[in-house]
């Protein structure tokens, strides 16, 4: 088999033994971390880029399961920040939790990212898809809390809408004969599947106005919300995104542009009013999805790949330093220590790791988000002059709720807790977001001067703008978490749908059963009256009259039968006479 | 090896007259008796599978004259003691091997008349595998009622607190269903040919049925008068639809299966939802699709809709359902509507899907009857309300209960998901019958299953754990329930995994009914 093959297996294997052999607490985490690793280190010896095995075969459908490598960066930037959340977990996890399926959810979640980052079949896409949402689904939930639990119901449902939107609009491109990504013919496909994809890749993505899950979903642990919900599988939808490029046309595009761009501007205001860490986090990254989803409508792919990339790096960075001050904060005890205005500073190091990583959020230079948000901003200003608006927008408002976060993780004085092994993965991360712009300025320096003047300015502006802001404190209001669209996804819908559910078992109850009923008492009914008829028309009337008719003429007859030999002589006389008269008469 | 279709339909039927001749008070010996058949039915499929002759279309038949009379003028009835297996039934008579043994182990605590309860279930068995192998419709018919009988009786005798009830709303409904079939069984045997030594030899045998060149000029089968509308094919069609329709069931004939679920005790509501079902989609594929070609093309629509209707409104009424049994009996109509949706495509993918499903549900509607019943066990409550923090107590449980809902949900990589996605596409298909915005439709039944599954998830294993009176009684899975669930697990794993074996199976079969429908496509 292939070194493919392996590094798609090696997490699955993991995941699998993890969950069915009982070993010591620590060791299921070890033996997934070690799997990981390896699919990671592994990437440097993949010689081939394919693997295929046939799968189903039924008529017209010939599916095979084939993996193809495009791009090595992307399975690396998978594997490592997996493995770097698995590392991390390995001492974040309480030790009364449940290692044994946390570490095989973990190591499941490597295995379905990979697939779906590397099948080039749309409905191979939808099996690793589903795969994902159902480990998130688990992982949300993995606290068996009510709160929890009901956050992982909302994501799964949500997403479901997306996944069911999302496999008729595959099956509507099986049907014309596309399934295979590999070769698309340009704008062969019709509006409404290519919509209906979207629509998945709306939910999955947490675009508006699918994304009230991802803000629920924090209810996670922390580390997995750095893995699954900022840095990886809500990117799935981008990713598909990103295939189907070759077939998107103007209709399309727009729709996919401003959805995007609505979302960017939504979640950098949304996460304006929050003070807390994860949902803030949370807001940004539904905005920054946005930007990437903005970019590929508009026709800036390879810059809104290359944010999907180091968007992974920093955003996963940030959320594990979130998770080191929330640590810290429950360490010491805070009633509520997802709370930004509570949080103290433990570590320097921690400090700077912030710092780079959020730096890298806003695009500062000497960091990887500089390189792809310049680049989108400059793409996005070639193809369409109208789109780059929300881009400059967006430019001051990511700046401006970072600036505020940031004063609040900052500003504090420094402890000098050691949490190393949970600082090691963010600090790994920020040295990749810099040695990443430094390798990647060095072959190409920039050009757009420019734009990159304009925009930092805006990223300066907004930054000092945030840390004044800071210090105005305010109440949170209802439509500061999700628009208040909550109240339609907790409440309305599943009111909605179980009224349906009632009519229907109404309808069961009260109109087909009562015909079932009536139509046994008819029959019933019918049985009563062909008794009747038995026992008073055919008993007494037929059979009774023809026994009565049998008696009167045997008990007729009976008379001259009387045995005596006088009486048979005195008929037989009798009848002489008659026939005497009658041969008279004639 | 010869005879292993009557060694499986039959070695039930002896152990019944073998039962009868024991004494009552031996309990043990009954279950021992029903365990060793069901385990030599085991063995004995194994020995067909190696059996097989896969290149003809019939994988293996056994066939021995019956009934040859004379009837002069009328020709000659025959009735043949034919018995095969094909792509559509190989499948089912592996299923209901498989299950009617998880049936016998989940009985072995029966306590009331365990001689009469045996005896019963072993002639279900046979019943069962019976009508599954039978290709001569008559026998098919004996062994179609011979289901019927000893299902009131399971039902009525050791059923729950409505059995009575329940019991005969079975009864009424699937008697009505048969009375159909019957009839229009008559009328095929009347109508069909075939002649032989210039003799014209009526036949039971549905490969007679379906040969058009077999219906005899002037027969109501060549006819082309209408009466209210249809010709009396079309009518004939439509009784078989509703005949197996019941049996399946489809909206609206359905009313007689969450009743009669609710009250059935649960190895019995096993073997009723994983295989007293699918003889309504056997029906279907074996008897009215090939028969009547012209006529499925005909009502595609209608076929294809009440399998939609089915999924949708069955998947409303379970999430509105409050009791665990009645939940899973409504989830079985929505997942039996893809049966119907998948054979209406008339598109290979589409009936290969359908088989698929039929086997899927099989097992995995086991899976959960085996759910409901432990619980049932330990408190005699199936109220979802009532429970509450399952998890807290009985983590293999939800373990187990996390798999079956799952792979009910269609989640990738269970055998519902493979059979679904077959279903949908032969759907989608520009070859198929049916309108796409019917398995459009179809696809958001994955949405209601979703949410009727996960949110009993959320009512009964999260959250605080609430004892409601029933704290010491709800302990984890015993081994034997533990046995069960993971061999059924195992197998909706792997279907759900590898699923191109089964799938090779049946592939021929659908094939050859999706050429057989195209061939009457007005071109």
């Amino acid at each position: 088999m292939a070194v493919i093959g392996l590094i798609l297996l090696l997490p699955l294997a993991a995941s699998v033994l993890a969950v069915l052999f009982p070993l010591k607490r620590f060791h299921h985490g070890m033996l997934v971390l070690i799997a990981t690793a390896a699919s990671f280190t592994l990437t440097w010896f993949a010689r081939d880029t394919s693997l295929q095995t046939s799968w189903l075969q039924s008529g017209a459908l010939n599916l095979p399961l084939f993996f193809h490598v495009e791009d090595v960066q992307l399975v690396r930037i998978i594997t490592g920040i997996s493995g770097l959340v698995q590392f991390y977990s390995l001492f974040y996890l309480s030790s009364s939790a449940n290692h044994r399926s946390y570490f095989s959810l973990l190591g499941f979640f490597t295995f379905a990212m990979l697939g779906l980052a590397t099948s080039t079949h749309l409905l191979v896409t939808f099996v690793f898809w589903e795969l994902v949402g159902y480990t998130s689904y688990r992982l949300i939930g993995f606290d068996t809390t009510t709160s929890s639990t009901s956050a992982a119901l909302k994501a799964l449902l949500i997403n479901k809408v997306g996944d069911v939107c999302f496999l008729i609009g595959i099956l509507m491109l099986a049907s014309t004969g596309l399934l295979s990504t590999s070769n698309l013919v340009p704008e062969s496909a019709g509006t409404l599947p290519l919509l209906l994809i979207f629509v998945g890749v709306v939910a999955k993505s947490a675009q508006a106005p699918l994304f009230p899950w991802l803000t629920a979903a924090m209810a996670g642990p922390t580390p997995v919300s750095a893995l699954l919900h900022s840095a990886t599988m809500v990117a799935a939808g981008v990713l598909v995104l990103l295939r189907l490029v070759p077939l998107l046309h103007d209709t399309v595009s727009t729709v996919i542009s401003f959805t995007g761009g609505v979302t960017l501007l939504l979640g950098g205001l949304l996460a304006i009013f929050s003070y807390d860490i994860k949902r803030i986090l949370a807001y940004s990254t539904i905005s920054q999805l946005g930007l990437m989803v903005l970019a590929i409508g508009a026709g800036a792919h390879a810059s809104g790949y290359l944010h999907l990339q180091t968007h992974a790096i920093f955003k996963a960075g940030l959320f594990l330093c979130a998770g080191v001050f929330i640590h810290h904060g429950v360490i010491s005890g805070h009633p509520n220590p997802n709370d930004i205005r509570h949080f103290s500073n433990p570590n320097g190091w921690l400090k700077w790791s912030w710092v780079i990583l959020s730096g890298s959020l806003v695009g500062l230079p000497l960091t990887a988000g500089f390189l792809s948000k310049e680049a989108i901003l400059h793409d996005v200003m070639t193809f369409s002059a109208s789109l780059s608006l929300f881009v400059w927008v967006s430019i001051p408002l990511t700046a401006l709720y970072v600036g505020r976060v940031s004063y609040f993780l900052v500003s504090k004085k420094t402890e000098s807790s050691p949490l190393y092994a949970l600082l090691l993965p963010a600090l790994l991360l920020s040295l990749v977001s810099v040695t990443w712009f430094v390798a990647a300025v060095t072959t190409e320096a920039p050009t757009a001067w420019v734009s990159i003047a304009v925009s930092q300015t805006l990223v300066i502006g907004g930054l000092f703008a945030g840390f004044r802001l800071a210090r105005i404190s305010f109440a949170e209001k209802s439509w500061h978490t999700n628009l208040g669209l909550d109240g339609l996804y907790d409440k309305k819908m599943p009111q909605l749908a179980t009224a349906w559910g009632r009519a229907g078992i109404a309808v069961d109850r009260q109109i087909i059963d009562r015909l079932v009923h009536a139509w046994a008492y008819i029959t019933v009914l019918f049985a009563h009256l062909t008794s009747w008829f038995d026992r008073a028309i055919v008993d007494l009337t037929l059979v009774g009259g023809s026994s009565w008719v049998v008696r009167f003429t045997g008990q007729l007859v009976r008379v001259p039968m009387s045995g005596k030999v006088q009486g048979y002589l005195l008929w037989a006389l009798f009848s002489l006479f008659l026939f005497l008269v009658l041969w008279l008469l004639l | 090896m010869p005879y292993l279709l009557s060694l499986l339909i039959f070695s039930p039927l002896a152990a019944v007259l073998l039962a009868g001749l024991l004494p009552s008070r031996k309990h043990q010996w009954f279950r021992m008796l029903a365990l060793a058949v069901s385990i030599g039915q085991l063995l004995a499929l194994i020995a067909l599978f190696n059996s097989l002759s896969p290149n003809i279309n019939l994988y293996y038949a056994e066939q021995v004259r019956w009934l040859n009379i004379s009837l002069g003028t009328w020709g000659v009835l025959q009735a043949n003691y034919l018995v095969a297996v094909d792509g559509l039934s190989l499948p089912l008579v592996a299923l209901s091997v498989v299950v009617l043994l998880i049936a016998v182990i989940s009985s072995w605590h029966e306590q009331k008349n365990v001689k009469g309860y045996f005896m019963l279930v072993l002639t279900l068995n046979g019943a069962i595998i019976g009508s599954f192998c039978a290709l001569d419709m008559l026998l098919f018919y004996v062994f179609f009622e011979f289901m019927l009988i000893p299902m009131y009786f399971l039902i009525g005798i050791w059923g729950g607190a409505r059995r009575e009830y329940a019991s005969v709303k079975f009864l009424l409904y699937t008697l009505f269903g048969s009375i159909l079939i019957l009839i229009v069984f008559i009328g095929l045997y009347l109508g069909v040919g075939v002649v032989q030594f210039g003799q014209i030899l009526h036949s039971f045998s549905v490969l007679d049925w379906q040969d058009a060149h077999h219906h005899m000029a002037g027969s109501w089968l060549t006819s082309s008068e209408t009466y209210g509308g249809f010709t009396l094919k079309a009518w004939a069609f439509l009784f078989l639809l509703v005949g197996f329709g019941i049996k399946l069931p489809t909206v609206p004939f359905h009313t007689w299966l969450p009743d009669a679920h609710v009250e059935a005790s649960t190895p019995i509501s096993v073997i009723l939802a994983a295989l007293l079902l699918k003889v309504g989609g056997y029906g279907l594929a074996r008897v009215v699709l090939p028969v009547f070609s012209a006529e499925t093309i005909q009502f595609s629509g209608l076929v294809g809709g009440l399998g939609v209707v089915s999924i949708v409104y069955g998947g409303f009424n379970a999430l509105a359902s409050k009791d665990l049994k009645r939940l899973i009996a409504y989830s079985s109509v929505s997942h039996m509507g893809f049966v119907l949706l998948g054979l209406a495509s008339g598109t290979t993918e589409g009936i290969a899907g359908a088989v698929y499903q039929m086997v899927s549900h099989g097992i995995i509607t086991s899976m959960l009857f085996l759910i409901a019943g432990v619980l049932y066990d330990r408190t005699h409550d199936r109220l979802i309300d009532n429970y509450s923090g399952l998890a807290t107590v009985m983590p293999r449980y939800t373990a187990l209960i996390m798999i079956a809902f799952f792979a009910g949900m269609g989640l990738p990589g269970f055998s519902g998901f493979i059979a679904e996605v077959l279903v949908l596409l032969g759907g989608f298909n520009p070859l198929s019958l049916v309108p796409v915005w019917l398995p459009a439709l179809a696809a958001s039944g994955l949405l209601l299953a979703a949410g009727y599954f996960a949110w009993t998830i959320q009512r009964m294993l999260y959250g605080p754990f609430v004892t409601k009176g029933f704290a010491g009684t709800l302990t984890d899975l015993t081994s034997r329930e533990r046995f069960m669930l993971v061999s059924l697990a195992i197998l909706t794993l792997w279907l759900g995994i590898l699923p191109q074996g089964l799938l090779s199976l049946i592939n021929p079969f659908a094939e050859g009914l999706s050429r057989l429908l195209s061939d009457h496509l007005v071109p």
